[in-house]
């Protein structure tokens, strides 16, 4: 079956794996996709096939070989991450940043970091307080970076999780736990819970997360030289030019609060945002 | 003595004290801290390295003078290995 994914600009060809895409939309928020058979003499963006032992899939303009995998949570993360890098190749709209993003009264707080950072473990336990999540790891600013985009993707734990002092988070995250293999597992998150694709708010802040052990949750200044470098370091693949990225992301922190998030346990941070960012952000 | 000036073609951004210079043939993003930031500026007019350092040790008299030549050197090196920078007058 062949499907287009018209925000991403890509087509798929599901080959014997066609009950992936059930799988699939459950992982996803809002996402819009439709059949669209791929031309004769053409190949499609993105071919996810069975295996003997499990599945393969090939993106021929991201990897030059194919990636086999043997388990579904791990081939559907490896569709999720290429189709999501064909659309930031070419999406000429979007600047995206490798950070979490987090509603806040109606803005969105903006926490820029690169992988294993502990991102997710700060999303999901803004979603365990009840605060909605717009991304765990990819969020895209749109409209000269004034607002973030969610692209309605659940967020994917690692296995174990880390213990949490926060009462009740972890139990929370257990009733929520969806697809899953030994190392990782996707939430199955409400559409109050995850911001569905193209969903757009505002940003009210850039907080950069620095994890150090035994601190309690706190919110340092953070110059906006620094918090810039955070951003352009955080940068994912852009068509767009560096020197429009460079204004983008250079309005963003001179408009925006920008501070260092110190913590070592995410799941303490979102009481102590509750009372601090009223006049951190005022 | 080599003598180094601004390449016209590089954008730069001001955030603080900081520079951000970018080059628009390889969308390279090069820092610089406020000092760095002074020698970019002074690289409006050609200058030599020495000229660079001579100036910035009247303007911070308590740096050491063989530090911030070498710094400076090392810094202009830099630039021009990525020309955001030309060498000539």
């Amino acid at each position: 079956m062949d499907l287009a994914f018209p925000e991403f600009g890509a087509s798929v060809r599901f080959e014997g794996t066609e009950s992936l895409i059930g799988e699939l939309a459950r992982l996803t928020y809002g996402w819009h996709r439709e059949t669209a058979p791929v031309a004769a003499g053409s190949s499609a963006d993105i071919c996810v096939a069975r295996t003997n032992g499990g599945f393969r899939i090939a993106t021929p303009e991201l990897w030059p070989e194919p990636e086999e995998y043997d388990n579904i949570c791990d081939i559907l993360a490896a569709f999720l991450a290429d189709l999501i890098a064909l659309g930031l190749a070419r999406r000429t709209d979007w600047q995206t940043l490798h950070a979490t993003g987090v509603e806040y009264g109606g803005g969105l707080l903006v926490f820029p970091a690169r992988g294993r950072s502990g991102k997710t473990t700060l999303a999901v336990y803004f979603a365990a307080c009840g605060w909605r999540v717009f991304a765990d790891d990819v969020l895209p600013l749109v409209e000269g970076g004034r607002r973030g985009f969610g692209i309605g993707v659940m967020p994917r734990v690692r296995l174990p999780l880390a213990p949490a002092s926060a009462p009740g988070a972890r139990q929370w995250i257990d009733r929520r736990l969806g697809l899953a293999n030994e190392a990782c597992a996707y939430l199955a998150l409400s559409g109050d819970e995850l911001a569905p694709f193209g969903t757009t708010a505002p940003v009210v802040a850039v907080l950069v997360p620095a994890r150090r052990k035994n601190a309690s949750p706190v919110l340092e200044p953070l110059s906006r030289s620094e918090a810039l470098r955070h951003l352009l370091r955080e940068k994912m693949t852009s068509p767009a030019p560096a020197v429009q990225t460079l204004e983008i992301f250079g309005h963003l922190v001179e408009t925006v609060p920008c501070y260092r998030l110190v913590y070592e346990d995410a799941s303490m941070v979102p009481a102590m945002l509750r009372e601090s960012l009223p006049v951190a952000i005022s | 003595m080599t003598r180094y000036r601004q390449n016209p073609a590089i954008a730069a951004k001001r955030v603080d004290d900081d520079l951000f210079l970018v080059n628009p043939e390889n969308d390279d993003i090069y820092f610089l801290n406020a000092i760095g930031a002074g020698v970019w500026n002074l690289l409006a007019l050609p200058s030599t390295a020495d000229e660079l350092a001579a100036t910035l040790a009247a303007a911070f008299p308590d740096m050491a003078r063989d530090r911030l030549e070498a710094d400076v050197a090392r810094l202009v090196s830099d630039m021009a290995g990525r020309a955001l920078i030309l060498t000539g007058g």
